[in-house]
């Protein structure tokens, strides 16, 4: 066997964990130029950079570059790391990592130039979402392929979640985004009106639960214990909590379209599913919290498990608020209005980033050969930038948002509405200012943290771990 | 029988699953093999090759 053969392969780990950082960057800061138009209106220099052609260039920026190479990166290095073996597939791991960043680069000239299929979270036109599937059924063969060739006998809980997740994004990007192309940059979908709707937040829903949840509760099962330094509180959980969160999540979706034209028991099914899915998320919650029993000092004096154990406090949060805004009373007030803008960045800046920056920060110095970062205070400095950032976001959009849903509901005795729909935008300048701020905190930290990437990788030097027989297997 | 004796149905079966997973889960045979699976993120042969090394450096 040759000493190539022999190791793990941390090339494409290193590519995908250094452009997560620099996407997140770019991704955020497209976030903080939005957030700047909607208080400053003259910043929409038209027609490329108006907010509605930046918008979905934020949310594919951070959700799918940042969040997906932050995916790729983590996934890989748990694969091979707890199956005991070198990642298998050959030229289809590189064809991932540049496939993705072709994507991720097409997505960036198409969307500001207004080339868009206008569902939420699937924007990209149809060439660029068969060049997706392409590389995520690349993707799916070298993760389970690399699972296949394992020298251990059991499938650690993480790789499920990752696999889960894998799975469903294919299953959720194809048939989402089934449609008839009349030219190169114009299609339409093969659904018609409510089925359309439902089919888009059906995708959405689980775009949020497989994408956004399941990947990344794959990297709390790995690097929550891994940091802590003691195995996950309880294994059997994490079992109930794959199967339940995967047969849960899929029924979700129709509470993105309450009081709609979607029949009202499918309105009922999504709400009553998303009220159980409070028990697998918090089961899941507590499974990772529990396991830094024995060991709370460690929060004290390690900045990753602050960064991972406060995701998973934000992931509480949102998992809790979540269930109750998919009651159809909560909303009724709610919807359409900033607490839901608030309460998708509780779980994406709270949980989702801070999950990949913890992450990130314990990946790096192991891929370049440092025993730690290259300034390891910077690391806490990061953490309360995105703590304090991340609660006046939400903090403000949460004042925003029931203040908007008060004020279009509110009727004068005669049954006209009391307020025009400007007043409540007038009303809502001061919190979009602060949510500005908080965007600003959050983007601040993630200059940082690409700094002191930089300085690591420039005093380490980039090593491949070696692959031995993995003890006590015969 | 009417479809919604089927609903029914559906629902009870997938409450009847959720229970065999959690009795799967908990069942006490199977206590050692997650116990050891629980360990996999530590038995990595490059962690372990890491502890051996600190460990010469120190005596």
């Amino acid at each position: 066997m040759s000493q190539t053969k022999a190791t793990y392969n941390d090339k494409v780990v290193r590519q995908f964990a250094v452009m997560t950082v620099i996407w997140g960057i770019v991704g955020m800061l497209v976030g903080v130029i939005i957030a700047a138009q909607l208080v400053w209106p003259e910043l929409n220099v038209g027609p490329y950079f108006h907010f509605g052609r930046l918008r979905p260039l934020h949310t594919n920026a951070v959700i799918f570059a940042f969040g997906g190479c932050a995916l790729f990166a983590t996934s890989y290095y748990v694969v091979q790391r707890t199956c005991h073996v070198r990642l298998w597939g050959g030229p289809l791991i590189p064809l991932t990592f540049w496939g993705w960043q072709l994507v991720i680069v097409l997505a960036a000239t198409t969307l500001p130039l207004g080339i868009t299929s206008g569902k939420e979270y699937a924007e990209l036109e149809w060439p660029i979402d068969l060049l997706i599937t392409v590389v995520w059924v690349a993707y799916a063969f070298v993760f389970f392929g690399t699972v296949g060739q394992r020298k251990v006998s059991h499938i650690y809980v993480a790789n499920w979640f990752y696999g889960g997740f894998i799975i469903a994004v294919a299953l959720l990007h194809i048939v989402n985004s089934m449609a008839m192309p009349i030219s190169l940059t114009k299609s339409y979908s093969v659904y018609a009106g409510t089925q359309d709707a439902m089919i888009q937040w059906w995708y959405g829903h689980n775009a949020v639960g497989f994408f956004l949840t399941a990947g990344f509760l794959g990297m709390m099962y790995y690097f929550v214990p891994k940091q802590a330094g003691r195995p996950v509180y309880s294994y059997r959980l994490s079992i109930v909590h794959f199967w339940a969160l995967i047969f849960t999540y899929m029924w979700a979706g129709p509470h993105h379209l309450h009081y709609t034209a979607l029949p009202d028991w499918t309105q009922s099914v999504g709400m009553v599913f998303s009220l159980i899915l409070l028990a697998p998320s918090w089961g899941g919650m507590i499974n990772g919290i529990m396991t830094l029993s024995g060991a709370w000092n460690k929060l004290r004096t390690d900045p990753i498990l602050k960064f991972l154990i406060t995701s998973l406090s934000f992931y509480g949060m949102s998992t809790f608020e979540g269930p109750m805004m998919a009651i159809k009373s909560v909303n009724a007030l709610s919807h359409y209005t900033d607490w839901t803008v608030g309460h998708v960045h509780s779980g994406a800046l709270g949980w989702v980033a801070m999950v990949s920056i913890g992450s990130i920060y314990f990946l790096l110095p192991k891929l370049f050969g440092r025993s730690e970062m290259y300034n390891h205070g910077l690391v806490t400095v990061h953490f309360w930038l995105a703590t304090v950032g991340t609660v006046l976001y939400i903090a403000a959009m949460w004042i925003a948002g029931v203040m908007q849903g008060l004020m279009w509901r509110a009727v004068n005795a005669d049954g006209s509405l009391a307020y025009a729909f400007v007043e409540g935008v007038k009303g809502s300048y001061p919190f979009w200012a602060v949510r500005w701020i908080g965007g600003l905190f959050f983007l601040a930290g993630m200059l940082l943290m690409a700094y002191n990437m930089f300085r690591t990788i420039a005093v380490g030097k980039a090593t491949n771990g070696p692959v031995l027989a993995p003890a006590g297997h015969h | 029988m009417d479809l919604n004796d089927l609903r029914s149905f559906f629902t009870v079966a997938g409450f009847l699953s959720f229970l065999s997973v959690c009795s799967w889960a908990f069942a006490t045979e199977r206590e050692a093999a997650f116990n050891e699976a629980a360990q996999l993120p530590f038995t990595d042969p490059e962690e372990l090759a890491l502890r051996r090394k600190a460990m010469i450096l120190r005596r």
